[in-house]
This record gives structure tokens, sequence and C-alpha cells, in this order.
């Protein structure tokens, strides 16, 4: 069109997104939205130009040259010499087969099934329940300079059920939630309803542990949230470029036991899937540390030009937000380890389980995550039930503290925050035996 | 023309529903990203949110679109989304009122000018320099500006515009980094002094020093404290919380729940306040609310539907921002009054910056246990070496009860306005 313009491409989505709100019993909101939302990047000489459009209408061709004039001019005060690696992937990846589609569900049978969730949550001692469901249909068209096109569509969906229970003045909750890329995942998950109530009233009962330092082993979902926050974030090819991560300069070191294998894979049929990232790169399985020792960073197609050392395909975006590099599916791959074997070598420690989220400084290279329960180990058996455990950590010390890796690993669908953009993910993880982590609680003793 | 658009949509919708609302977003900005010190990113943005809400026979319906032509679609979605509610014994929306003055977080000044934008970043990096072992990652500066047109059946038809300026800058001296940002209505953001104190927390919080596990006095700078407790005590002060047996203070109303010097008001004419409004998401004229005064628990928040169902009334704390295009309650400032001290660090203590992972705190009952940042011990007000690494653990609720006092000179922090604030005996994981 221009050329000034070095290159540039549009992300147009469109959608629906569908809430439903079940409090106590009672449907307190059901709705549709409904957007069409696009970013345009141009490459000036220099520097990227950045347009965001809500709505955007696809079939304005006049509009969309307006839009590239401005990110054009817009574009003149950068001053960063951006360079974009080649893609040679860009044919997108089959979308799993959906075996529910939820948007051919009606909203009030989709309303009906939670409510059967949230009803199987009210044990007795559970004082409130609630339950929300989630469904994002998004469809995406790529088109860039090169006249490279592709379009998909995705439909997410999922649920959250939570129980408060109450005894004497006091209040604690179970929380259970599960999201699904291939279908519908309303259907016959009373149980999760039961789970969520029955971790509510045993909470009650559960202590606030004293912290310190101490052997912890971690379940297969917060251990999923340690190889996001402790391992993940860090290893994003745009901290590493601006100097904010300390595995910067790490590629070929040993950072973590040799037991110790983790990996980003877009390309697994789970939560945080994507036929294609959001510069219209088919994304590939990256392996970020294998066998202890730091291999490869998550990329853009600018942070591979600028870094090197890894795949690009890993940038993704909110629906008319600028691209960014991010997680997808993040694991730490099975061992060999029975479950038994891990709680019985740890002989005196703690077992924390379920995630309330987590944090990390990749510059400073601490994270902190929160666990929603744990237990006691003592003599190499499981014993009193605790609660508000969190676990903090170095990231280029606390990698060789595991000592064991076990034979289940399990993905847990979420989302992960940064820059402001919300993403769909799955971390996961087996058990791991940690020999020595530094564990916060607010209890006394 | 968005007017008689509006006209079109209520009159259509009172075809179906007793009543109709109907909210119309807009919004434009520019903003310059750096990577490292130089822009990188440059760009603007152009935004229109519908939002319609029905209410029928006490069963409320709503929905959103970003195309405001596909109106029609967006309404039938509303009605469709009002026949699955739950009835509730609906009293009606509000009435017009006249409202005094004009916009409250709205700075006629404010342009979407990108040279503005690019003169704070410039500032952000001059300010940056003053500690010259910090070196930048990124940071940038932002100006928005935005509108609402809120109408309903019963006649009200109000406006409000708001403004938005924004800088912030990230650092980082080996592994030590920096994090500063300020936000404004208006343009009295200081982007040199925003670029020197993310410079100076990093330079500053190296060669940290180990402290050991136990009882420490803490001093809370404002973006920690907000940070662990404005979002925990504002969902623990939410009408719909309490009535629905969700809130940690549910029972406690008329009770000692904090310090006795201690007062949380939500005040949605603070000057300056980025959550000033005339009118909430329901068209209801914002009030004062004394939330906590002296220590003891005076009053909770509603919207109109919590307010009607619960025989409450309304304190005009609807926002926009529930799932399907409906209204959540939320505040507007919230503002931290305590005993100003003449020294808050005074005698020996822990001063927090930041702390990592506050979102991790139990939302019902308030305990958490979180990673410091940027934390230096102080004595009698003077910052000492920092610490390498601690967590802090408590209670949230318990910590109002902790609190020895205040800083003189309140923070805007996001929507939230309190000084530093002195919390004695609480206890680090070293």
């Amino acid at each position: 069109m221009d050329s000034r313009l070095r290159y540039w491409d549009i992300r147009h989505v469109s959608g629906e997104h569908t809430g439903i709100d079940i409090d106590n019993g009672e449907i307190e909101s059901a709705g549709v939205t409904f957007f069409s939302k696009a970013i345009i990047r141009a490459l000036g000489p220099r520097g990227w130009g950045i347009v965001a459009v809500s709505p955007f209408d696809p079939d304005d061709k006049g509009a969309l040259r307006d839009y590239l004039l401005r990110a054009e001019k817009a574009a003149v005060v950068t001053a960063e010499d951006v360079v974009l690696a080649d893609a040679p992937d860009r044919k997108p990846l089959p979308v799993p087969p959906v075996k529910e589609d939820p948007t051919k569900v009606p909203l009030e049978e989709k309303g009906a099934l939670l409510m059967q969730i949230t009803d199987a949550a009210k044990l007795p001692g559970v004082s409130n329940t609630r339950g929300t469901y989630t469904e994002r249909f998004e469809a995406v068209t790529f088109l860039d300079s090169t006249g490279y096109e592709a379009s998909y569509t995705t439909c997410r969906s999922g649920f959250s059920v939570m129980a408060v229970a109450k005894q004497n003045g006091t209040m604690q909750m179970g929380y259970i939630r599960d999201h699904s890329i291939d279908g519908l995942n309303l259907r016959g998950r009373t149980e999760d309803g039961i789970k969520a109530g029955t971790r509510a009233v045993a909470l009650l009962n559960a202590r606030a542990v004293k912290g310190g330092r101490m052997r912890a082993v971690l379940d297969p979902e917060l251990g999923g949230v340690f190889a996001h926050e402790a391992v993940g974030h860090a290893s994003e090819g745009d901290l590493v470029k601006d100097g904010a991560s300390v595995l910067k300069d790490q590629i070929g070191s040993t950072i973590g036991s040799h037991i110790v294998t983790i990996i980003d894979d877009p390309t697994m049929h789970a939560f945080g899937f994507e036929p294609l990232d959001a510069e219209g790169v088919a994304g590939r399985r990256t392996a970020i540390i294998e066998a202890g020792v730091m291999k490869r960073f998550l990329h853009s197609r600018e942070t591979l030009a600028a870094v090197g050392n890894g795949d690009s395909g890993h940038a993704r975006a909110m629906p008319g937000d600028l691209p960014i590099v991010r997680m997808s599916n993040t694991y730490i791959a099975a061992g060999d380890a029975r479950y038994d074997e891990i709680i019985e070598e740890c002989r005196d420690g703690i077992l924390l389980g379920g995630s309330r989220g987590g944090q990390v400084d990749p510059g400073r290279g601490v994270f902190q995550f929160n666990a929603e329960f744990g237990y006691l180990i003592e003599g190499g058996e499981l014993t009193e039930m605790v609660r508000d455990v969190s676990l903090t950590g170095e990231i280029l010390s606390t990698l060789h503290a595991i000592t064991l890796c076990g034979d289940d690993l399990r993905m847990h669908p979420g989302y992960c925050g940064k820059g402001g953009q919300s993403v769909p993910v799955s971390d996961g993880s087996p058990h791991l035996l940690l020999s020595e982590a530094i564990i916060g609680g607010s209890g006394d003793a | 023309m968005h007017k008689e658009v509006i006209s079109d949509i209520i009159e259509t919708g009172l075809k179906y529903a007793d009543e109709v609302e109907v909210a119309l977003l807009t919004s434009e900005s520019v903003s310059i990203e750096m990577k490292r010190s130089v822009p990188a990113y440059a760009g603007e943005s152009f935004g229109t949110a519908l939002i319609i809400r029905v209410i029928d026979s006490g069963r409320i319906g709503s929905s959103g679109t970003s195309t405001i032509a596909d109106w029609r679609v967006c309404l039938d979605s509303a009605v469709s989304s009002a026949h699955l509610a739950e009835p509730v014994p609906w009293g009606g929306l509000p009435d017009p009122v006249s409202l005094k003055g004009g916009s409250l977080s709205y700075d006629s000044a404010v342009k979407t000018d990108p040279d503005i934008a690019h003169t704070f970043c410039n500032r952000l990096l001059e300010g940056a320099s003053v500690y010259p072992e910090a070196e930048v990652v990124g940071g940038g500066a932002g100006l928005s500006l935005g509108s609402v047109i809120l109408a309903n059946s019963c006649g009200i038809c109000y406006e409000e515009d708001h403004s938005s300026v924004s800088a912030s800058l990230e650092t980082i001296a080996g592994q030590s980094t920096g994090f500063e940002y300020d936000r404004s209505y208006s343009l009295d953001i200081d982007p040199f002094e925003i670029g020197r104190r993310a410079a100076e927390l990093a330079q500053t919080s190296q060669h940290g020093v180990p402290i050991e596990t136990g009882i420490y006095d803490l001093l809370l700078s404002p973006m920690a404290f907000a940070g662990l407790c404005a979002s925990l005590l504002s969902s623990a002060l939410n009408g719909r919380s309490v009535h629905m047996g969700r809130s940690f203070l549910a029972e406690k109303l008329g009770e000692v729940i904090g310090a006795e010097h201690l007062s949380v008001i939500d005040d949605p004419f603070y000057p300056g306040g980025l959550g000033s409004g005339r009118f909430d998401a329901e068209g209801v004229p914002t009030r004062e609310n004394i939330l906590i005064e002296d220590g003891v628990l005076k009053s909770f928040i509603y919207d109109l539907k919590t307010a009607y169902r619960f025989g409450k009334e309304s304190t005009g704390n609807a926002q926009r921002g529930g799932l399907g295009g409906g209204v959540t309650i939320g505040m507007h400032n919230m503002v931290f009054c305590g005993e100003t001290m003449q020294e808050p660090g005074e005698g020996r203590c822990i001063s927090i910056n930041d702390v990592i992972g506050a979102h991790t705190a139990n939302p019902l009952t308030g305990d958490f246990s979180v990673e410091v940042q940027n934390a230096f011990i102080m004595e009698d007000g003077v910052v000492q070496e920092p610490v390498r690494k601690a967590m802090i653990a408590g209670n949230i609720f318990d910590m109002f009860g902790q609190m020895t006092g205040m800083g003189r000179t309140p923070r805007r922090v996001g929507s939230v306005i309190v000084p530093a604030v002195r919390i004695d005996g609480m206890r680090l994981v070293g």
C-alpha cells in the first residue's frame, strides 16, 4: 500500500461471549455480548505504528486504508530497529474436533446444567454456592502485507463452582473450575460440585501453618503453576530481549536438577491451544529446559530475530490487542516416581494442592504462588489438613531442589495475565518433591 | 445521531419489557510504549460499546455489542437474557434528577496527542538517569478520552466525560527491579519523578541482606497496602457478598473491625479521584458512603437489584463489567484515613514498597502470604539496607486492627487513596 511501510498485518476477531452466573441456586444473570475488534500493526522505517479499533468492519476497504495511514503516521516517533524473523510455518493447525458444540446448546439448558453442578455443592455445612459459566466463540481472520491470509474459529467454554462453608464464626471456601476447547463440559459434572462443597467443609477444620523452610510436595495443578511462574514467564523472549529476565544469559547452562524438563506446547490440544498465533505463525512445541539445561526461549517473530535460541509462534493477544510473547500449554514432563514413593521420600514436610494463582518478577528472579489447601507430611504419611499456604523461591536455585518427578502428569486450564491482557492457558506437572521450599502461612505453630 | 439510536432502542425495547436502559460508551486513546529506553510502539485506539439492559416483571436481562448498528440483535439478546433470570422484587429504574456541575474526572486540557506522550516518555528517561546504575527495561505514556451516555425509559439521559493520563517505567539494576507509575484525569502527573523513583528503587534495592524469620513492624507503601487490602475489603463490603453469606464482614455492622483511628470512605467526589462520577452505571446519583468510621463498620455498598432484594437503598455503587453486559457492585474512590504520625517510620521497621502475589490472598477470610518487593530496613524514617527476600504472612482484617498510624500524604493508587500505613507486629519469613 505504501512503500514506506516495511510490513503490515491485521488481526480481526469477531464473536460472542456468553456468561451465566448462579448465586445460591438462582440464576443471577445470563447473557451474551457481541464484538468485532481489530488490531492493525504497521512497521515503519524503525518501529511499529498501531491502530486498535472496535467495532471493525472487514468489508470497509476504505477504512483499512485509513487505519494503515494512521498507523504509518503514528510509527514516525518510534526509534527501535525492529526486524522480523522469517515465519516458515503459516498453515493453521487443525482445531481439535468438538464433541458437543456449546454454541448449539440453548442458554436455558446450559443454565440448568450449571445449576445441577452448583446444587451438588450444597452439602451439610455449606452456606452459599456460586457457579459461573463462560463461553467465548471467536472467529479470527489474519491478513498481512505479503498477501498471506488465514482464518479459523475457536470456541472455549468452561465453568467454576464455589462453595462457602461456615461454622462457629469461621468461613472457608472450596473452588473447582474446568475449561475446555473441545466442547461443552457441563454434562455429568456434579461430582465437581460435591468436590467444592467437601473441600469447603474440610477446610473449616484445617489450620494455618507457620511458615519456614521445609520439604514440600506439589500436586500436578500447583506443579503446573510452578512451571508457569518460575520458568515460563522468565523464558518469554520479550523479557529476555529487554533485559528483564534472569534467564537471559542462561542458554546451555544447567539451571535445574537433571530430572527437570519443561515444555511449552501450543500444538497440544489443551486449553492454551492456538491454531495460529497472533502474528499468523503456527505454534511449535518448545522445550525450554531439557534435563536441567536451559535450551530455548518462547518468541514472537520480532524477539526471535533479536534474541535467537527458540521458536516463534508464541505471540498471543486478546481480541483487538497487541500480540505479545505468551505461554500456551506449559508443563513439567513426567518422571518415573510413583506418588506413594514421593510422599514417603518427603518424610517430614508439606503437600500443597490446588492453585489460587501466582506471580513472578522475572527480572529479580523471584516468584510466589498460593495453594488452596495442603496436608502436613509426617513420617512419610499425610496427616493434618492445612490452609492458606504459599510458596516463594528464586528461579535460579529452586529448580535444583526438585528431587523427584512423578509419573502422573496432568494439565489444568486457566487464564494468565500479562501486559493487561488475559489469555487462556493450561499448566501441568506430575507430583514433585522439592528438597527445600520457602513456605508462607499465617499460623503461629 | 447517537441520541436518536438510543431513543429508538428504548422505544422498541418497551414493546418487550417494562423498562429499558441504554449505555453508550465511546473512547479514544494514544500511547507510546518503550522497549528499554527506545519508543518501539506508537499507537491509537478507537472504541464504541453499546450496553442494553431490560427489566420485565423483575427479571433483568442484558447484552452488549461493539457495533451500534446491530442494536436490534443486542436488544433481542437482552430480552432473552431477561427470560432466564430469576425475578427480584424490582422497584424501578431511577427517575431523572438534576445533577450538579460537570464531569468530575475530566480535564478538557487532555488531548489524545502523541507529542504529549512522547514528551512524557523523554521525561521518564531523564528522571531515571538520576540513578545511573539502573537500566530502563520498558515503560511508556498514554492519554485517553472517553464518554458515557446513560439513558433509560424513565427519562434519564445523563452524559459524562472522562480523561486519563498515565505513565510508567520499569527498571533493573543487576537482579534488582524497580517499577513506578501514576495515572490521573488531568495532566498533573510528574513523569520525571516516576522515572526517578523507578530507577531509585532498582538501584537502592541491590545487594539485599537476608533477614531472620520473626515478628516485625512494617511500613507499607500506598502501593503495597492498596494491592493487599483494597480489592479484598471492597468485596467484603459488597452488599451482594454480604447478603449471600460470602463476606467476612457480613454480621459485623456496628462492630469494631479496625484500629480506632481508621476510617474508610467511598467518595465519588474526591478531587482528582479516577473513580469520580455524579451517577453510577444504573443512573443512581452517587453519594459519599462512610464504610468504616473510627474503626467501626458503618455500611455496605449496593446496586439497585441487591438493594431492592434485601430491603436496602442503592448507594450508587453499580458498575459496568458484569457477565453478559450486566452490572456489578464496586467502589468509586476508596479513601483510607487514619491518625497521621509525625514519623510513620519511627524506631526500627521494614519499609515495603510492593508485594508479589497480592491477588492470591484468600478472598473470603483475608489470609495471605506474599513476597515483598523493594523492601528496606528503616530506622527512624531513614532507609537502611535493602532486604533480599522475605514473605509477609497474616490476615488482612487482623491487619486493620494492627494499624498504628499513617503517613501524612495520601497517594492515588488506581481508585484507592491512601498514605503509607504503619502496621506493627507482622510475621516475616526470611
